[in-house]
């Protein structure tokens, strides 16, 4: 990606992976490659706001250079769009600090400058904020345990593209689901910019049983690989099916 | 990673936060309030009181304390606390965290008050309010986060007072911060771009939370706020003049400004000794708010037909 283009994977799940790949170190090599994950934890209900079972949303979001947030189905719009956000603003941070670096020396960052001249850093970066491109990846795990929460995902995505809408800077996004009954990752929405297609795509949400998030993150990341238009290498990519799928089953 | 952490730096009275830029100590009173971007505790420097903001997120700091600093350069209208000091500080030998110092804006926020304020009261803070918030919108921006708890009525001058200023967005991109409720875009009434009328959109909903019937958390479930603002009762006599603003139909800030005066002026005379009467009658459950507000307007209109008699004698 070039470097006026954010890119971004937003996983939602409800709980740990149970098969294929180890979502942590699938979600460290995306990041090599320049794309953030971020994480969203829905809790059930009854559920403490510090569940065990979660700590693996936390870690797939610091492998991956991103911002994780454990929260209520009730809460998922306010957070996915902040989510969105701050880790768009966090690689920003990390790209200006590092122009920074470059011309004071290593130790410099944006809280070594005196108060004024950070203020006008700062402005540098919400211009950037705000005008930048940004693509955002929405990886959403369909599993049994997710079904009552659909209603809330597709609210919050609503949600998301009302404040994309409202930047300066152009966006793409793209919906994934998984698993599905055949694949580990399958393409609902391919990128788009028009928010009207979501409601199409959400009746189509089929619910399955297994968790391979690891795999499907990785697979799902390729998306960021193919250009715009290209309709031979768009096939390939939501038609993935992992060899070792239906073996384990 | 860092931002997983919540923001809220804690600190305690008596705590002594010294700036490493401009040396200034400050000592901590007692909280203030705390939000998703960080606290604000009242301080004191010199037997002097005030208010300071800090947060793990020195973003948060710089991007608010920009904000002030531009407000200070507003003509006449007070826009937001004024700017003391900016700085950094290290917590009790440990870590160093980003913090602004401002006025304390020493009252009680719109939301303490509505239960004691009448109509007409209700007419002139937003009046107020919209005074303010059109000298914001000739500067080129959008307050964003407008609800009743960044709204402080001042103790001593009774004047309307705009706190935090985290929403604070340049006309023409995305409201920086917002509050559900008061969100245009939640409603679907409009979008989340920053423009003069999504602030006077926010107002509108500040005065519909005004009503006792309180009953915007209920109709979230369908969205459909204008069905609330009709069963509103208490703010019937603005009901024009809100609906227009939730349908973003004010040309401006000053323009909803004239008709809420307006609407104001034209209230019965004795608007604000009934809203008391109605208040202690309400806790034996006699009569009801509405009852008291037609009989005290026939009262009204009676005394000043007696009025105009006498002087034509």
């Amino acid at each position: 990606m070039n470097k006026g283009t954010v890119s971004q994977i937003l996983l939602i799940t409800d709980g740990c992976s149970n098969q294929g790949e180890d979502p942590v170190s699938v979600s460290q090599q995306i990041a090599q490659e320049g794309i953030t994950v971020n994480v969203i934890g829905v809790l059930e209900d009854d559920q403490t706001e510090d569940p065990t079972g979660l700590q693996e949303v936390n870690d797939i979001a610091e492998a991956g250079g991103g911002i994780s947030r454990i929260v209520y189905a009730d809460d998922l719009s306010e957070t996915v769009q902040m989510v969105t956000k701050q880790a768009m603003n966090q690689t920003i941070q990390g790209y200006v600090n590092k122009e920074l670096q470059q011309i004071f020396g290593k130790e410099a960052d944006e809280a070594s400058l005196p108060p004024e001249t950070r203020g006008e850093v700062q402005e540098v970066m919400e211009e950037l904020g705000e005008t930048c491109d940004l693509k955002v990846l929405v990886l959403v795990d369909t599993s049994a345990s997710m079904q009552n929460k659909m209603s809330s995902v597709k609210e919050s995505l609503d949600d998301l593209i009302l404040s994309l809408d409202a930047r300066a800077g152009s966006h793409y996004f793209s919906i994934y689901q998984f698993p599905t009954r055949k694949k580990v990752v399958k393409e609902l929405l391919d990128w788009t910019n028009d928010g009207n297609r979501l409601a199409k795509v959400f009746p189509k949400f089929a619910v399955g049983g297994i968790t391979p998030t690891g795999a499907a993150l990785k697979e799902a990341a390729k998306a960021f690989h193919i250009s715009m238009g290209d309709e031979v290498m768009r096939g390939a990519a939501y038609d993935v099916v992992d060899s070792s799928y239906r073996q384990s089953l | 990673m860092m931002s997983s952490i919540h923001p809220t730096v804690n600190l305690y009275k008596g705590d002594r936060i010294q700036g490493v830029w401009n040396h200034k100590q400050y000592r901590i009173e007692r909280l203030l309030g705390e939000g998703a971007r960080g606290s604000t505790y009242l301080a004191s420097i010199n037997q002097n009181l005030v208010a300071l903001k800090i947060s793990k997120d020195p973003a948060v700091i710089t991007a608010e304390s920009n904000v002030l600093r531009k407000f200070r350069k507003a003509q006449g209208v007070k826009l937001g606390p004024s700017l003391l000091d900016v700085d950094d500080g290290y917590i009790r030998q440990g870590e160093k965290y980003s913090f602004y110092v401002m006025e304390y804006v020493q009252g009680r926020t719109l939301s303490e008050h509505f239960s004691s304020i009448g109509l007409k009261r209700l007419g002139q803070i937003t009046s107020e309010l919209l005074k303010a918030l059109h000298q914001l919108h000739l500067l080129g921006f959008v307050f964003g986060d407008l609800k009743p708890d960044n709204i402080i009525i001042e103790q001593q001058t009774k004047q309307v007072r705009l706190v935090d200023v985290g929403g604070v967005t340049q006309v023409g991109r995305g409201i920086r911060e917002y509050t559900t409720f008061y969100d245009r875009g939640y409603w679907r009434l409009g979008s989340r771009k920053a423009d003069p009328q999504y602030d006077l959109f926010s107002l509108a909903i500040c005065m519909i939370q005004a009503d006792p019937s309180n009953r915007l958390k209920v109709a979230s479930q369908n969205r459909d706020v204008l069905k609330v603002l009709a069963a509103s009762q208490m703010v019937t006599p603005f009901q024009s003049v809100i609906k227009k603003a939730l349908l973003g139909k004010h040309a401006n800030a000053l323009a909803m400004k004239r008709e809420i005066d307006y609407a104001t002026k034209r209230l019965p005379v004795a608007a604000k000794a009934q809203n008391n009467k109605s208040s202690h009658r309400k806790k034996k459950g006699e009569i009801d708010r509405a009852e008291v507000l037609s009989i005290t307007s026939l009262v009204g209109i009676h005394l000043s037909v007696l009025y105009f008699i006498l002087q034509a004698l």
